[in-house]
């Protein structure tokens, strides 16, 4: 599904990313682990097509096609999904409205008719009980004063709806008490099938208990130092990353 | 500027000839001579520092004479199925044919301003040029020398009206360049309560120039709501001078929408002549191409216990220019006073710029007072967050530019005047969003 060969990226003139192989195939659960700084939002960042990176070699390919030519909303057509680490506040704009949108602009790309609000409104009673949503976050401004924990959910409930093929999580376990921690994890679990796959960046391997990953690696300074089962998480754990140095 | 100058003596002496037996004449020539002594402005003057008006000082108008305007042309300008009160204005002129349902409005009397003038009412003449007197710029004045039209509102003690009275104004081009001098009278009597919504529009094309005042007195414990929508073309000088005195516990709202017009400047001033005042100024603009959209507003808290807000936003594309001064006095008696200001551009184009300056003067020690101005562009992250679920670029613009306007447009009672606003935004967005469902 997703194959990235030898991807270096930099920012600003300084090479974050040096040399990423990763292989992602249909059906399957990745984790990325690695300390602050080690370039794990970057990657997340460039999948989603966003244009600060610059990408200086390398490639990636999703699903037979070069990732790198798309747009970010091509990219969200065509089944990306990225739950970013820090939602974006944006007054102004009601949460309903902008997933609507969204909805429908993806909808369209694929030939399908686009839904009405009350057939929106359906759809989204049912998908955010998936993720336990209060339901007057609804119709406030997208993320607006929304606690962390808030704004977290929001995301696994946006991925619900949009039903995305590669869903990117970032850090969407930071910030989340235990319950929480639990029914974002049921979500991401209840919307898993055969068919797509989903890439966790985590800090904790507390969350790997509830996503169960086919494999997990480590990402440091830029590279992918180490790649194994999820054992390798609970061995991060107790050791920390000093010993992959 | 003295050929400049000598082509309003001129114009003058064509347009009024005859009427110089008419009380008002004496009005009329005061104000032109004050017009003759200062002349137009330059940069070099303080309120006129951003704002270089040689192009219109250097085009030669003539003064409209009456224009005819077919009805279904007029229809484009009105609301949707609007049976309520509506006085239309072709080139500075009430035109009662276009006119309908302004006549029996329970306790309102409304008087084209020609009228007021050749039978020299006394009503209104105590009111004429008394309020716009402390506020005068050369527009103004020049206004006063042509004074020839206008609507004058009279609503009676305690009368709370109803229905929203629309005027429409229409500005119609001819082969030269044509110029119109429509004038208000609003009276807001005690405890009378209003909404008056004013929007003007161009007809056919042609260089036109609309230099309107509008005094508007508001009694003791009056409300007045007053939404004005610019949307003349891109040919069309505008410059408005509107002038406001409020009276004790008084309400006044003022919403001004710019989103037509080459040149607009719109001058409000408002004096609080009174105690537990409230006055409102809010403003909304869109401009583009190299449209130069000016708001001058003043604050004038003369007494205690007034609460003055004053909300500006404005959104500029392409090398479309914009001002924005707001000047807040607090005289020494005007303890308590709680002022607050702010005005933030959106600027969605390298090449767009805005001036801002804001004045506070302040002579009392006891007052809250708040200002604030910001310059953006569009926040790429959270157009990135919209893009990043799917939302093309242009219609991620347009929601965020939407999102930057909504407080002011949240805030607009009467859904004719959002509709109108919302089609505007989406049309100057250029896409297909409905903002009526944001
Ligand atoms: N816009 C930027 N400008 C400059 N440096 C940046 C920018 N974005 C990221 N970086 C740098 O790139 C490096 C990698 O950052 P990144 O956010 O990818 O780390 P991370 O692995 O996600 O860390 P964390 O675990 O703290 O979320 C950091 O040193 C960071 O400071
Ligand atoms: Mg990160």
């Amino acid at each position: 599904m997703l194959q990235i060969k030898d991807l270096h990226a930099s920012i600003e003139g300084k090479e974050i990313l040096k040399g990423i192989d990763l292989e992602v195939k249909k059906g399957e659960v990745h984790a990325i682990m690695g300390p602050n700084g080690s370039g794990k939002s970057t990657l997340a960042n460039i999948l989603a097509g966003r244009e600060e990176y610059e990408v200086t070699s390398g490639s990636i390919s999703y699903l037979g096609e070069d990732l790198l030519e798309l747009d970010p909303e091509e990219r969200a057509h065509k089944g990306i999904f990225l739950a970013f680490q820090y939602p974006v506040e944006i007054p102004g704009v009601s949460n309903v409205y902008f997933l609507r949108t969204a909805l429908n602009e993806v909808r369209k790309s694929q030939g399908l008719e686009e839904l009405d609000a009350a057939q929106f409104l359906k759809l989204v009673r049912k998908k955010i009980d998936l993720v336990q949503l209060d339901k007057s976050l609804l119709n406030r401004a997208v993320n607006e004063g929304f606690s962390g924990g808030e704004k977290k959910r929001n995301e696994i409930f946006q991925m619900a709806v949009l039903e995305p093929k590669l869903a990117i999580l970032d850090e969407t376990d930071s910030g989340l008490d235990i319950d929480a921690l639990r029914i974002v994890a049921n979500g991401v679990n209840s919307l898993k099938s055969k068919d797509n796959a989903t890439i966790v960046v985590t800090h904790y391997q507390r969350l790997l208990d509830y996503i169960v990953p086919d494999v997990v690696h480590v990402l440091f300074k830029g590279k992918i130092v180490k790649s194994g089962g999820k054992e390798l998480a609970l061995e991060l754990e107790s050791k920390g990353y000093d010993w992959l140095k | 500027m003295q050929n400049e100058i000598k082509h309003y003596l001129d114009q003058f002496e064509r347009f009024h000839n005859g009427s110089a037996g008419q009380a008002v004449h004496a009005l009329r020539k005061k104000a032109l001579r004050e017009f003759e002594q200062e002349g137009f402005p330059t940069t070099r003057q303080e309120e006129w520092r951003f704002t270089n008006i040689r192009p219109l000082a250097q085009t030669p108008f003539m003064v409209s004479g009456s224009a005819q305007l077919e009805q279904a042309e007029m229809d484009t300008f009105l609301f949707t199925d609007w049976q309520k009160p509506l006085i239309v204005m072709v080139n500075g002129r009430f035109d009662r044919a276009l006119s309908r349902n302004w006549q029996d409005i329970p306790g309102v009397d409304i008087i084209p301003l020609k009228q007021v003038l050749d039978e020299d009412k006394t009503l209104f003449n105590a009111y004429l040029t008394k309020i716009v007197q402390d506020h005068e710029t050369v527009f103004s004045r020049l206004n006063s020398a042509f004074m020839h039209d206008g609507v004058c509102l009279h609503i009676n003690n305690m009368v709370h009206v109803q229905e929203e009275i629309h005027i429409v104004h229409v500005m119609k081009g001819g082969e030269k360049p044509l110029a119109a001098y429509p004038r208000n009278l609003i009276i807001a009597g005690k405890g009378s309560e209003a909404c008056l919504i004013e929007t003007f529009h161009s007809s056919g094309t042609g260089v036109t120039f609309t230099d309107m005042v509008s005094e508007v007195f508001v009694g003791e414990n009056a409300r007045l709501k007053h939404y004005r929508i610019q949307n003349e073309s891109a040919e069309a000088f505008h410059v408005s001078n509107t002038a406001v005195s409020q009276k004790d516990n008084s309400n006044y709202k003022s919403v001004t929408f710019t989103f037509g017009g080459r040149l607009v400047r719109n001058n409000i001033s408002t004096a609080l002549n009174g105690q537990g005042i409230e006055s409102t100024l809010n403003g909304l603009y869109m401009g583009g191409d190299k449209q130069l959209i000016d708001n001058h507003t003043f604050i004038d808290h003369a007494r205690a216990h007034c609460d003055s807000h004053e909300l500006y936003r404005g959104i500029l594309r392409d090398n479309a220019r914009a001002v924005f001064s707001g000047k807040i006095l607090v005289r020494p008696d005007a303890q308590k006073t709680d002022a607050k200001q702010s005005n933030n551009c959106l600027l969605l184009s390298d090449e767009a710029r805005v001036d801002t300056k804001p004045q506070l003067e302040i002579y009392a020690d006891d007052v809250k007072c708040t200002h604030g101005a910001t310059v953006g562009q569009l926040d790429e992250e959270a157009a990135f967050y919209l893009r990043a679920r799917g939302i093309p670029r242009h219609k991620a613009t347009g929601i965020l530019t939407y999102a930057f306007a909504e407080e002011i447009i949240a805030a607009i009672e009467v859904a004719e005047v959002r509709d109108t606003v919302h089609a505007l935004l989406a049309d100057r967005l250029g896409h297909e969003i409905d903002f009526t469902e944001v």
